[in-house]
């Protein structure tokens, strides 16, 4: 039984609408209907070569034997002078071949000039239905992009709004902030006074947010001056309200102490009417200040304190370099009533400096969270206590500074008083001028005797010798070796007097020599009797050190050298000399 | 400045000057220079009321002169003041101190 299977010519039309015939000379015999649209230059008495280009199987020759030897390949023909191209097999059938083929659509762009068939059409549509849905992608993009730049373009204007937005708050913060530090200056902080024997400096910084610290100064006369520092507990506006409402009644309290006719009303009373007034009504708040009152009295050279519950008071001492610590025992206002306040007196003397603070400056953080705490405070009066105040209050703020790794958190307040000169004008002040000659020394024991035994310590034949002795040789030394026995040269001798020491200063403008510095002094207890017998001098400066209690030496930039000898006559003094504990013969 | 005289086999120099600093000590120095130079000598310094750190220095020379031509010498009679100084810079160690002349004297003979 054969494959093949046999259709009628009419099926085969149907199933190929498409093909052609051609005899054995490759003539056209016959060409169907579709094909025939498709193919018009076509017609009956043209061959193959004539119409088409055999694009595949390459065949070196188109003859119709060579197609017979290839039936089982399939062709691609293109119609000469057009692009459509057809794909299908030859058939062999009776001395004829019929090519049965399809549109071969490798470009559609070909084929949109052919007429309309069912075949291509589909092709058609399909390649417009693709070309629709391109472009209706493209669309979709270029919409898709515009949409995209709209919402960039809000996105930009609601940031630029935002911004906007931000700026204007932190305007509107920070001319609030300013307004509560205008407040805060104008009502909290006082005024800094003029006054001759104290030297006054403050610093405040104020920290984010207004707060309840505040200061006055009241002058009373020019030997009395009162000096009020506190701190409401917490922050902002309301601790701020609190605050001055405490400083108005301390200012009408402090105020009645400045009617003559009454006399000065002591710290202790100002603070107890303050408590008595202000305490019902912080307990009222809910809140609690703190508060130290402190009287400078030039004429008695004391400092009183009331202190309720503030920060200690730093007292930097000139003569014995030490910083000692006044601490309050009283409760802070708003605790409860106190009866009666406690007082702490302390004595002070010329050069003396005295630290008041608010509780921000100790708690100054560094990046480890650890506190500045008082030691620190305390070590920047010692190591600068030959400045001025404004020059410690500048180190100070310097320190604080450098050690806070944030903005303060609190308000940051610190005064610093100095007394200055208060004694060399109240007591005794006394000027000499002698020139470079050693014949002047006479000169100066008698001026210093003069002036020394108006005290009675110095009334005392041993303790002015001792003064004297040391005052001989600093004048010999700068005859001798400032100014090298040149004769004409000037030095100025300067007594002030305080009620705990005297001070000699001298003056001079010879090469500078520092008879203060421990580097330039023999010390003569290290040194054996026999090598002692050897020496012809060399304890000039072995004795001054030891015959007196302080000596100081700077130089100015005018070249003018300062040596200062200072003798403390009121505390008992604990140097004994290692021979006065021995047995003479 | 000063005055001398010889008691026995003694040589007695007394400081006539209250005050004995810078501005006399060389002159002081150049006065008992030869002087001190006896097998026996006191000074007498009885009258002296202020001695600087160069007075001392005086006094040591004075010390020195004796002892290197073999002589003794020893003080008397220094006013408190002065012998305060004298102890701060340990001369009482290195100098032999009487508190009167007859003990000075008596001092050589033991």
């Amino acid at each position: 039984m054969s494959n093949d299977i046999v259709v009628s010519a009419s099926l085969l039309q149907n199933i190929f609408p498409l093909n052609i015939t051609f005899d054995e000379e490759l003539q056209v015999i016959s060409i169907s209907e579709k094909m025939g649209l498709l193919c018009q230059t076509v017609n009956s008495s043209l061959r193959l070569q004539d119409c088409f280009t055999v694009q595949e199987p390459h065949l070196s020759q188109i003859t119709y034997d060579e197609i017979c030897q290839k039936l089982s390949q399939y062709y691609i023909l293109q119609l000469n002078n057009s692009s459509v191209k057809f794909k299908g097999h030859f058939v062999l059938q009776q001395k004829a071949i019929i090519f049965l083929c399809q549109l071969f659509v490798d470009n559609l762009d070909n084929y949109r000039a052919l007429p309309k068939l069912d075949i291509n059409e589909d092709l058609l549509l399909s390649n417009e239905a693709l070309e629709q849905k391109i472009s209706s992608f493209i669309a979709l993009e270029r919409s898709l992009g515009r949409q995209e730049r709209v919402i960039e373009e809000k996105e930009r204007a609601l940031a630029e709004e935002r911004e906007r937005g931000r700026l204007d708050k932190e305007k509107h913060s920070k001319s609030r902030k300013e307004i509560g530090f205008n407040i805060q200056k104008a009502l909290l902080l006082g005024r800094l006074p003029k006054r001759e024997n104290l030297t006054i400096a403050v610093l405040n910084i104020p920290s984010q947010e207004v707060s309840g610290d505040f200061y006055d100064f009241f002058n009373h006369d020019t030997k009395c001056m009162d000096l009020v520092i506190g701190d409401v507990m917490g922050k902002g506006i309301a601790a701020a309200l609190v605050a001055a409402a405490l400083k108005g009644v301390l200012l009408r309290c402090a105020g009645k102490a400045n009617l003559p006719a009454r006399g000065f009303i002591k710290p202790q009373k100002i603070m107890s009417l303050v408590d008595e007034e202000i305490t019902p009504e912080l307990m009222q708040l809910e809140t609690f200040a703190t508060l130290c009152y402190n009287r400078f009295d030039l004429f008695t050279h004391k400092l009183t304190s009331v202190d309720c519950g503030h920060t200690n008071i730093l007292h930097y001492e000139f003569m014995s370099e030490e910083v000692k610590y006044i601490v309050g025992e009283n409760l802070p206002l708003g605790v409860q009533q106190q009866p009666a306040m406690e007082v702490t007196e302390t004595s002070f003397d010329d050069n003396d400096i005295f630290l008041f603070y608010s509780d921000g400056v100790l708690e100054v953080q560094n990046e480890e969270g650890k506190m500045f705490g008082e030691e620190k405070l305390t070590q920047i009066i010692k190591q600068n206590s030959q400045k001025t105040p404004a020059e410690i209050i500048g180190k100070i703020k310097e320190s604080l500074i450098e050690y806070s790794h944030d903005e303060f958190k609190d308000d940051v307040t610190c005064i610093a008083v100095k007394i200055e000169d208060v004694f060399s004008q109240t007591k005794i002040y006394n000027v000499l001028l002698i020139t470079s000659c050693l014949d002047e020394l006479k000169r100066v024991r008698n001026y210093i005797t003069t002036t020394a035994s108006k005290i009675g310590y110095f009334q005392d034949e041993q303790n002015l010798n001792d003064l004297l002795v040391a005052a001989n040789e600093v004048v010999s030394n700068i005859i001798r070796h400032g100014y090298k026995n040149e004769p004409g040269n000037v030095i100025r001798i300067e007594v002030s007097i305080s009620q705990s020491w005297i001070r000699v200063c001298f003056v001079d403008k010879g090469t500078p020599f520092s008879m203060a510095d421990i580097q330039n002094i023999n010390d003569i207890e290290s040194i054996s009797d026999d090598v002692l017998k050897t020496m012809s001098g060399g304890f000039g400066l072995y004795i001054i050190h030891n015959l007196v209690d302080k000596v100081t030496y700077t130089r100015d930039s005018k070249g003018n050298n300062y040596l200062s000898l200072i003798k403390n006559f009121k505390k008992e003094t604990l140097r004994v000399r290692s021979s006065e504990l021995e047995i003479m013969d | 400045m000063i005055t001398t005289q010889t008691d026995n086999d003694t040589f007695i120099i007394t400081i006539t000057s209250d005050v004995l600093d810078a501005s006399n000590s060389n002159e002081f120095k150049e006065q008992t220079a030869e002087l001190v130079k006896q097998p026996k000598v006191l000074i007498d310094m009885s009258a002296l009321k202020f001695i600087d750190s160069s007075g001392l220095g005086a006094i040591l020379s004075c010390l020195r002169g004796c002892n290197e031509s073999k002589g003794k010498l020893k003080l008397f009679a220094i006013s408190k003041t002065v012998r305060t100084l004298f102890e701060l810079v340990r001369m009482h160690k290195v100098f032999d101190i009487y508190n009167t002349k007859e003990e000075a004297m008596a001092s050589f003979d033991g």
